[in-house]
């Protein structure tokens, strides 16, 4: 499903000049020192009068010149060759894109942007799809905002600078209900047709924790026997990711997981590089300044559409950054860093091990009389995929739909089979069961998160339970076994 | 109209001035009502409107609940009035508390209150009024023989019901209305697609029109004291809010002495109270006492409707009260259209409840369908409620019905109509008022006339 | 993809040559029926505006004071909202279950009381005298309890006004004979789906955590607190409310308890 990663494209000669003077410093240093030797030598040749044929350093000298003149010489025309090699492989029109240097765990800088760039690229993906996107909701109660994915009619209702979204966009690919077919009885026998939503959607403001979580889901109903109406949904969704630069609220461990970070799962990831870093130092852009911070922010392509959505903006709020500008997205990256604490007091890779030997553990129990089983936690999670399948008859009831509806698996009915026996009756076996799930299972069956640190099912829960805790506890009960 | 429960009492010897009328449970009526009628050489022996509705106690379980819940617990007393005693409630509640609520929060409560004037008009307009013009017995038959009125009249109560469901959840046991305040901030499509929906209902409510030029009311008028809220400073027919006037004293008096006005009366054979004003034995309340009182402030289009139909200030046939109701439809069609326009001009925010400033004794009113609603309140220092009192407005209106139908059985006797006819156009009168018996239901702080 | 379904989808009825085809036995004989209560559950009936004439397609209403004259005791199903709350009440619903092949209780006055089950705590001089006065002996009334206090009851639909999505379903399961269940979780795994802030997360004390679902989460979505009128899903939530109201808000279990009473869905007797 994914599209392959952008590879390098050609270049304009303005760009390529550019790249040349940016993309690489070791110019920045042997031009002027090669200009410096030349001009020094020419000096001394000419101020000084020879007297009596070449002394030893004169002899010197002249070498350094011709070494200088040589090393000039060689360098202008391995340049020359440069500039020649890419006006000839010089693109037609739009804005072209190059990927610049790879850093992070596959991360690049793909491009600079103006948020008035952003915004009509966002309206032109608005003409040909339902934009979907955070928006600040507020209550009666005095509360402060929270922020949802809603369908917004224009771009500037999307507000790109959320913490979180109290749900994920896991509703966009697999709605909370959804009816898979309809049936029909004619002439005694019965007929079905698939309802397949094919409408092309674009999410726009998607956190890495959440595109993690849509890498889950996708293998859970790519994989095995394929799923036609989340793989429709999922082909007709255009997915434009934003990074966080900060932990969105306290409390979530996305950084233990390393899930703060993504390099898929997006056709465009925005990063709000100069909300963190100083843009100062970034030269030939015409927002990006000491003043205008903030109004920037720099993108990475993740398939061929996103590449395209972009190459069709204002060229003008379109930029390709080279040379020094990368080390703003390294510096945003290394600051980023920093700023995710580190919350789970276990390394991540151990944490199926820890939860393998938790299955006896006191805490179960003790922590599930609180548990109401009302489910929160599993309908918030972005990654819980489980659900349940209905079939409602119609008035005549000749017809009807079958219906499919969200299920999770701390509600005291879902393991319940034909005959009336209830695999995990008790709570503390549900709450056991979810945990090793999201901590270990689901990772070993997919091969990617069950759990993405999100912190969601921790603010939902109604009695407070929270996983980070069990994590941390069963990891405490796992170091005073080892001991 | 003869139900099978209807005890007919077989009488030999029964001539045009022996009747004995008894119908338990009147049907099309919301609630439990018997009539009984006695005619003995022509004179009534003995006629009751009994409401044998089971009492509820509504103003007792109040009592120590705090303030916040009063509009939930009230509006429980009956599921076709609800927005009204919601209405009503909140009013009180917020004299009671010093709150004064934003203008958006009133006007979002004025459409809601004109969804249910809406629903509960063409309800019972429909449902329950027209089979007796039309000659069924329900609106079942009707779908048969009269399928566009009855697909028209669904269409229109879906509509009305709409209204309530995007400003308040739903229209039964509305939810977003709170003292204070509404919790829910409908969207601006929603109530655009509902002005679309009201514009274009327009038509449908023109074949009503006709549709109801078209059945022949009974004549019969009696001398009777109107009497209904009246926005007396503003210009607005009053349903929200007002004061207190009548057709036979029109000086206003503030819903805050409504006992001045209202004086409430326990009778033994009816749970619910009866009522008198000071200068009537009885009263009527409803949208003929409305019509009555504020024909003027009607809007145009249903002032056209009003002469059209030939029903004109001040009317005393109870049984143009469903020609009142017609009318008044027109009116809040095109007030739900101006307050959804005000609405969406000048753009819904969402706001927090406001808060209580004191806790008092405090009385509210509302215009509901069957006529003037008031509740009033008392709230001790910690909020909790400690004293209520309701008047419904079907409560106001018994003691009136007898007295219409003392004044029509010697008139039907004296007609000539059989029992069966004579029963018949007293379900219809009794109908006519639209009465709503577990409304009536309640009572308190009585005041004995012993 | 699975190319023998068409990939289209247009959601409506068949059209009227598939309906003519199909056979149905005799239509069920309904009936709706009043205790004590509002009757909005009954009115809830009628604002099933789209789908009325289709209900009524599909069964016959023989006996409904609030919307028909005719009255008949030969009934298959029968509905009754509101609470038992007089000797009247006692006779009526003993009636109506001799009458009713299938009895379902609608409302929450039918299915836990009701509202009506204010009254049960406070003593019922008081309560009597409060609202009549000295002629408080005119008016008989007793505790308000669930018609399942007096007679058997096959299916329950609670909710402050029942929900008449759920009336409907169960109308198509009685007319297919398909099972019919109340919905076994929570209130918040449909207040979830609907993607509501959650207001408990919030500190408003909503009741959605131990309260059926089945009502779509009406109140939340429209801003206001879960009030229970579905009833108690299950004695492990009304323990674990106990535990974290008064952990979390410092709110006594009476306190819990006299919330939960405001539709009666709290009662010692019914919660094992």
């Amino acid at each position: 499903m994914q599209h392959p990663p952008v590879n390098s494209k050609p270049r304009s000669l303005g760009r390529v000049l550019c790249a040349i003077f940016f993309g690489h410093p070791q110019v920045i240093v042997l031009v002027p020192l090669s200009i410096g030797i030349l001009v020094h030598a020419i000096v001394r040749l000419t101020h000084e009068e020879p007297t009596h044929g070449f002394t030893p350093a004169e002899l010197v000298r002249c070498a350094g010149v011709l070494t200088a003149l040589t090393m000039f010489a060689g360098l202008s025309i391995f340049y020359l060759v440069i500039v020649i090699m890419g006006i000839l492989q010089k693109s037609g029109n739009g804005n072209s894109v190059t990927a610049t240097r790879s850093t992070t765990e596959g991360l690049r800088l793909d491009c600079i942007i103006t948020r008035k760039f952003l915004l009509e690229r966002i309206a032109e993906l608005g003409k040909s799809r339902t934009l979907i996107g955070p928006v600040a909701r507020s209550d009666s109660h005095g509360h402060a905002p929270q922020h949802f994915y809603e369908v917004v009619k224009r771009p500037d209702e999307i507000a790109l600078d959320f913490g979180y979204c109290v749900y994920g966009p896991k509703g966009v690919l697999l709605p909370a209900r959804e009816t898979l077919l309809q049936f029909d009885r004619v002439d005694g026998q019965f007929k079905a047709r698939a309802c397949i939503d094919d409408r092309p959607t674009a999410i726009v403001g998607v956190h890495p924790c959440d595109l993690h979580a849509i890498e889950t889901l996708d293998v859970v109903f790519r994989d095995g026997p394929s799923d036609t109406h989340y793989l429709t949904r999922r082909e007709n969704t255009f997915i434009v990711g934003i990074d966080c630069a900060r932990p969105c609220t306290d409390g979530v461990f996305c950084g233990d997981i390393g899930t703060n970070l993504a390099a898929g799962g997006f056709d465009v990831m925005l990063y709000p590089l100069f909300d963190v870093v100083d843009a100062s130092a970034l030269r030939g852009f015409k927002c990006v300044g000491p003043e205008s911070n903030g109004r920037c922010l720099g993108a990475m392509f993740g398939t061929e559409a996103g590449r395209r959505w972009f190459e069709g903006g204002p060229k003008e709020d379109f930029y390709i950054p080279e040379g020094k500008d990368i080390e703003i997205f390294d510096a945003y990256l290394d600051q980023k860093r920093e700023a995710f604490p580190q919350e789970i007091e276990a390394d991540w890779k151990d944490v199926p091990r820890i939860l393998g030997r938790s299955y006896d553990s006191l805490l179960w129990k003790a922590t599930s009389n609180r548990c109401y089983s009302c489910g929160s936690c599993n309908l918030v999670c972005p990654t819980c995929y489980c659900f349940d399948i209905q079939d409602e008859n119609d008035l005549p009831v000749e017809s009807g739909r079958r219906e499919r509806t969200w299920d999770g698996c701390m509600l005291r009915e879902f393991a319940s089979v034909a005959g009336g026996h209830n695999f995990r009756d008790a709570s503390a076996n549900r709450l056991r069961h979810r945990i090793l799930r999201k901590g270990a299972w689901i990772q070993q069956q997919t091969g990617h998160h069950g759990c993405v640190g999100c912190g969601r099912c921790d603010r939902a829960c109604t009695a407070q339970i929270s996983i980070k805790q069990i994590m941390n506890q069963l990891a405490e009960e796992a170091r005073h076994a080892g001991n | 109209m003869i139900n099978e429960d209807s005890v007919l009492e077989r009488n030999d010897r029964l001539t045009s001035r022996d009747v004995a009328i008894s119908v338990k449970h009147i049907t099309r009526v919301e609630g439990h009502g018997n009539l009984s009628v006695n005619v003995k050489d022509g004179e009534i022996t003995n006629l009751e409107l009994a409401i044998v509705e089971s009492p509820r106690f509504f103003e007792s379980f109040l009592r120590g609940r705090p303030w916040s819940d009063a509009p939930h617990i009230t509006c429980r007393i009956c599921g076709i009035c609800s927005v009204g005693h919601t209405t009503a409630s909140v009013h009180a509640m917020e004299s009671a508390c010093g709150i004064q609520v934003t203008p958006q929060t009133d006007r979002l409560r004025k459409l809601i209150l004109m969804g249910e004037e809406l629903q509960s008009h063409w309800l019972h307009l429909y449902f329950l009024a027209v089979p007796d013009y039309l000659g069924v017995g329900s609106v079942i038959p009707l779908a048969g023989s009269h399928p566009d009125v009855v697909q028209r009249a669904l269409r229109m109560k879906k509509l009305a019901n709409d209204i309530c469901g995007v400003v308040g959840g739903r229209h039964i046991h509305p939810i977003a209305v709170h003292v204070g305040g509404v919790t829910h901030f409908p969207k601006a499509e929603d109530l655009l697609g509902l002005k679309k929906r009201l514009e274009a209902a327009r038509e449908d409510a023109r074949e009503m029109v006709e549709l109801f030029a078209s059945l022949a009311v009974p004549h019969f008028e009696r001398d009777t004291e109107y009497l209904s809220l009246k926005d007396v400073g503003g210009g607005e027919y009053a349903f929200y809010d007002g004061d207190i006037v009548s057709t036979k004293d029109p000086s206003p008096t503030p819903v805050s002495s409504y006992r001045d006005r209202v004086i409430e009366t326990v009778v033994p054979h009816s749970a619910a109270k009866h009522c008198r004003t000071p200068i009537s034995d009885t009263y009527a309340v409803g949208a003929l006492a409305r019509f009555n009182n504020n024909f003027e402030q009607l809007h145009p289009k249903a002032k056209e409707v009003a002469s059209a139909l030939g029903l004109r200030a001040i009317c005393m046939n109870p049984y143009h009260n469903n020609t009142a109701q017609l009318v008044e439809t027109i009116h809040c069609m095109e007030v739900a259209i101006e307050l959804i326009d005000e609405l969406l001009t000048i753009g819904i925010r969402p706001e927090p409840l406001v808060q209580p400033t004191r806790f008092e004794r405090g009385a509210g009113a509302a215009e509901v369908p069957r006529g003037v609603l008031f509740h009033e309140y008392g709230v001790d220092e910690h909020g909790t409620i400690e004293m209520a009192n309701l008047v419904i407005p079907t409560g106001q209106n018994l003691a009136n019905i007898e007295a219409d139908m003392r004044a029509l059985v010697p008139q039907l006797l004296a007609d000539g109509l059989d029992r069966d006819a004579i029963t018949m156009r007293l379900e219809m009168l009794v109908r006519a008022y639209d009465p709503c018996i577990s409304c009536a239901t309640h009572i308190l702080d009585v005041e004995w006339v012993d | 993809m699975n190319t023998d379904f068409e990939t289209s989808c247009s959601i409506g009825l068949p059209d009227e040559a598939h309906r003519s085809s199909v056979s149905i036995g005799a239509k069920p004989r309904v009936a709706v029926f009043s205790l004590t209560g509002c009757e909005g559950c009954s009115l809830a009936i009628l604002e099933l505006e789209d789908q009325l004439l289709d209900v009524l397609g599909a069964i016959e209403i023989v006996n409904f004071r609030e919307a028909i004259s005719e009255r008949s005791w030969d009934i298959d199903i029968g509905f009754v909202d509101g609470a038992v709350s007089t000797p009247d009440d006692v006779e009526e619903v003993k009636r109506f279950r001799e009458a009713c092949g299938t009895l379902v209780a609608i409302g929450a006055c039918a299915c836990l009381g009701g509202i009506n089950t204010l009254k049960n705590h406070q003593p019922e001089d008081s309560y009597r005298r409060y609202v009549y006065g000295d002629r408080a002996k005119w008016f008989d009334t007793q505790e308000a309890k669930p018609i399942s206090a007096f007679v058997k009851v096959d299916y329950e639909l609670p909710g402050c006004p029942m929900v008449k999505e759920e009336f409907l379903r169960l109308v198509k399961c009685l007319l297919v004979g398909r099972p019919f269940r109340l919905p076994e979780y929570a209130v918040c795994v449909e207040c979830k789906k609907r993607g509501n802030p959650c207001l408990y997360e919030k500190g408003i004390v909503c009741l959605g955590p131990i309260t059926r679902a089945g009502c779509d989460a009406i109140c939340p979505s429209f801003g206001s607190r879960c009030e229970a009128c579905r009833g108690i899903l299950s004695a492990e939530a009304l323990r674990a409310a106990g535990l974290n109201l008064q952990e979390r808000y410092d709110i006594p279990l009476e306190k819990v308890l006299s919330e939960l009473r405001f539709y009666g869905a709290y009662q010692e007797e019914t919660i094992s």
